[in-house]
């Protein structure tokens, strides 16, 4: 086991590397630098040169891309072409509010999506399934950007509940930090909840058919038995596939809701690196972006082990 | 100034038109709506602004409001982007010019009606043959930092901004300053190398006077300092920028409000919400499509005031067919301004039918012989005249969705008339950082749509715009037409004429 743990460890460096050399060579495809966007257009060739030549970026790219790598290695991420900010402290403000939104929506969605998928499937074709099935497509339908203006009128505008925008720390204030999230976390838990409810349901009908379901079925176990004890474990590892690749998502950042609800977060900060050409930052946040999908990735794969003792890692 | 590289995806009124509405814009909008803060349970405080062609804020409300305001309280801004870079000689962003309106301040600043007055100056004397400009400074002006103002203050101020390592785009407003002195240490005296009679409007618009050596003691993008009614207290990027009274501004009655705070909300419609809900006082940054709607909205308050910011559509003159003057005109001729007027602006804004917008008290004589007026007659002869069949041109209008809408729905209105004429046009839209490379320095387009929010001085039109040794960095026309400069480039009568 131990074992393992380290050789997934060692694969992460190629990940790592690959990721950050596509992040370095697909910014530098595309049209446009950073420092002609900051400084606009009054400014004149020779001074956008001179900006270049202070901030190295005049030096071969290879050079440029090692320069860098060398610093990661030291934990140094760079500077903020922009804003001159080291990024690792923009990354580490950031990154615990996307965190928050993640962990919510995830739960969200793990609350919801689980109990209506297993109702859905052991009541197929009734209302019931009709109805959650119909829900989930819905849900997955309404692009995020639509549901999180409509909730923000709803329930910022008309009802005037909670709060639209902003993030605050809720472990520093509980009650105001949650109003605050709560709204994103529906706008992004509704889509979640309904992709973990028809994964639930359609796994744990496959489960259904399986011989030794019908052999429990034969023997006169009971039908809630059945499905407690035998048929929910084994078809919740395509479910937990599912939740992970979920969680990447999120953490790699989830741009659209914090746009809408104003929340500084690490998609916010992907998506000015991307219009600013700061490559720097965007080379830091898929960095951290990455290890972060690798790890929820790797945990996925040991929870699979706890789900099914047949599983193990050797 | 110019195109802002501000991200947000709204176009909002360009910087320069906070200045011009009081350069201590902030000192007395700011100050307005501390007194409504009192019973903004009615809500009649809350200001909201219109974008690009308008600006003003709660100003008016400062003014027209029966009652004397009172001091204290906080206001909290829904802003629609991040400031990006606070220092006042580099940032090209438009809240970043917002939030520093209330933090820095210059030697003069605009009035409403666009005239120069004093503002940490006293007052200033030109010399009879127009080089040498000797402003004197108030007394008793503290910085931020606790220091006094004084003349190697403004010295230094004026040669960072020259710093060609700073790159700053303010510094053409200097580039003909030959020396600054300091006889001493409330006078300043700056040598011109030629007359320059915009200088004292440059001086009003764009330079911010800082304490000497503040470039080098701290980041100044992070944390400015001058001598403004607020000072930054606080900044989380791309979240919120707070801003707190300076209790020795040198005007003892200012400011009223305690501190303000700029959140940053990006999506109009939840700073919509923001004020409406009053959990905002104020917000920036209206779409024009809303703006009926929030003009109609109870206890809001929409202040609009016409601005300079202008915007155009570009040829490049270099290619084919747009080379020849008499397919562009005809092109100009099939473009149904009114329409874009309302399609684009929802009806907040007027047609332009000279380089100076019409704003300006200095904008062209509009006359039978330069209107562009939407004519298929003129459009159809026009292109005969030239022998080109509309129909055989194949083209594509560059635009920019960002920073605002308007570019990408210009191009997309003017696709239409064109194509009435036969001309098939394709409409690239392509983000801010991709169109400033393609169009503005590759020079790889035929047709674009920017904007200009130029200057108060036409000086600030016409030079930048048309005069040969700026074109090196203007997309508007072809770097060998000169057409300022029909004896060659020594013999611009326009540089001469200012």
């Amino acid at each position: 086991m131990k074992l393992y743990v380290l050789k997934r460890f060692v694969q992460y460096v190629p990940v790592l590397i690959g990721v950050s050399l596509i992040a370095f060579s697909m910014i530098h495809l595309v049209s446009g630098g950073p420092v002609r966007t900051m400084l606009g257009t009054q400014a004149t060739e020779e001074q956008v040169e001179q900006v270049r030549d202070r901030l190295d970026l005049n030096e071969p790219l290879h050079v440029q891309y090692l320069d860098w790598v060398s610093g990661v290695v030291r934990g140094d991420f760079g500077e903020s072409i922009q804003s001159g900010k080291p990024v690792s402290e923009m990354i580490l403000t950031r990154l615990p509010k996307t965190v928050w939104l993640a962990i919510g929506a995830t739960l969200i969605s793990v609350l919801i999506g689980i109990p209506a998928g297993i109702v859905s499937a052991t009541r197929r074709y009734s209302m019931l399934d009709y109805a959650a099935t119909g829900l989930a497509f819905t849900g997955i339908s309404i692009p995020n950007f639509f549901l999180g203006i409509l909730l923000i009128l709803m329930f910022g505008g008309y009802l005037n509940l909670l709060p639209v925008s902003g993030f605050v720390d809720p472990l520093k204030h509980p009650i105001e930090g949650v109003k605050h999230l709560i709204l994103p976390w529906m706008t992004l838990g509704t889509a979640l909840a309904s992709i973990v409810m028809r994964m639930m349901r359609s796994s744990l009908l496959e489960v259904f058919n399986e011989q030794y379901i019908q052999v429990a079925n034969a023997k006169g176990l009971a039908r809630e038995l059945v499905t407690n004890k035998h048929a929910i474990m084994n078809a919740l590892i395509p479910t937990v596939t599912i939740i992970g690749l979920n969680v990447g998502y999120l953490l790699g950042g989830t741009i659209v809701v914090e746009q809408i609800f104003a929340i500084s977060g690490l998609g916010r900060l992907t998506l000015s690196a991307v219009l600013n050409r700061d490559f720097i930052v965007l080379q830091g946040v898929l960095l951290v972006t990455a290890f972060i999908f690798t790890t929820v990735n790797f945990a996925t794969d040991m929870v699979y082990a706890y789900l099914d003792p047949r599983i193990g890692y050797e | 100034m110019d195109m802002d590289s501000s991200n947000d995806s709204y176009q909002w009124n360009r910087r320069r038109l906070l200045k011009m509405v009081g350069g201590g814009a902030g000192v007395t909008a700011l100050a307005g709506c501390s007194q409504q803060e009192g019973d903004s349970s009615t809500g009649t405080g809350t200001g909201t602004d219109r974008s690009q062609t308008e600006g003003g804020q709660a100003e008016t409300d400062a003014q027209t409001d029966s009652g004397s305001p009172m001091p204290g309280g906080s206001l909290s801004i829904a802003a629609p982007g991040d400031p990006q870079n606070l220092d006042p000689h580099t940032t090209t962003i438009d809240v970043a010019q917002m939030v520093l309106d209330n933090v820095v301040e210059e030697l003069f600043e605009l009035n409403k009606n666009l005239e120069v007055e004093p503002l940490l100056a006293k007052d200033y004397q030109v010399s009879d043959d127009e080089t040498t400009y000797t402003v004197s400074l108030k007394e008793g002006v503290s910085f931020h930092t606790g220091s006094e103002l004084t003349a190697a203050d403004v010295k230094y101020s004026i040669e960072r901004i020259l710093d060609p390592d700073l790159g700053s785009p303010r510094a053409a407003n200097f580039e003909l300053v030959d020396s600054i002195e300091t006889p001493d240490e409330y006078t300043v005296v700056f040598e011109l190398s030629q007359p320059f009679a915009p200088f004292v409007i440059g001086l009003a618009e764009s330079a911010a006077i800082l304490p000497e050596g503040a470039g080098e003691e701290r980041d100044l993008k992070q944390s400015p300092v001058g001598t403004g009614p607020f000072s930054l207290s606080n900044w989380e990027t791309d979240d919120t920028v707070v801003l707190e009274k300076f209790d020795d501004y040198h005007d003892d009655d200012l400011p009223y409000l305690d501190d303000a705070t700029f959140n940053v909300i990006p999506e109009a419609a939840t700073r919509q919400t923001q004020l409406q809900s009053g959990s905002a006082d104020m917000m920036f940054g209206v779409p024009f499509q809303q703006v009926s709607q929030i003009e109609n909205a109870d206890g809001v308050n929409l202040q609009s005031t016409s601005g300079l910011w202008k915007q155009s559509f570009w040829f490049n003159t270099e290619e084919p067919p747009f080379d020849d003057p008499r397919v562009r005109r005809a092109v100009s001729h099939a473009i149904n301004r009114p329409q874009l007027v309302q399609g684009v602006l929802f009806g907040n804004g007027e047609v332009a039918h000279s380089p100076v917008p019409p704003t300006s008290t200095w904008q062209d004589r509009i006359t039978d012989d330069n209107v562009q007026d939407f004519s298929r007659e003129k459009a159809e002869s026009l292109f005969e005249e030239a022998g080109v069949d509309p129909a055989s041109i194949q083209t594509s209008i560059k635009a920019s969705r960002t920073p605002g809408p308007t570019y990408a729905d210009t191009a997309t209105l003017v696709q239409s008339h064109l194509s009435q004429l036969g001309m098939q046009v394709d409409v690239e839209i392509m983000d801010f950082s991709t169109w400033l490379q393609e169009v503005w320095v590759d020079k790889n387009y035929q047709l674009s749509v920017g904007s200009w929010s130029g200057r108060i001085d036409p000086d600030g039109w016409y030079y930048r715009q048309y005069h040969s040794e700026t074109l090196e960095h203007l997309a508007l026309l072809e770097r060998r037409s000169r057409q300022l400069s029909r004896g060659g480039p020594n013999d611009d009568r326009s540089r001469e004429a200012r």
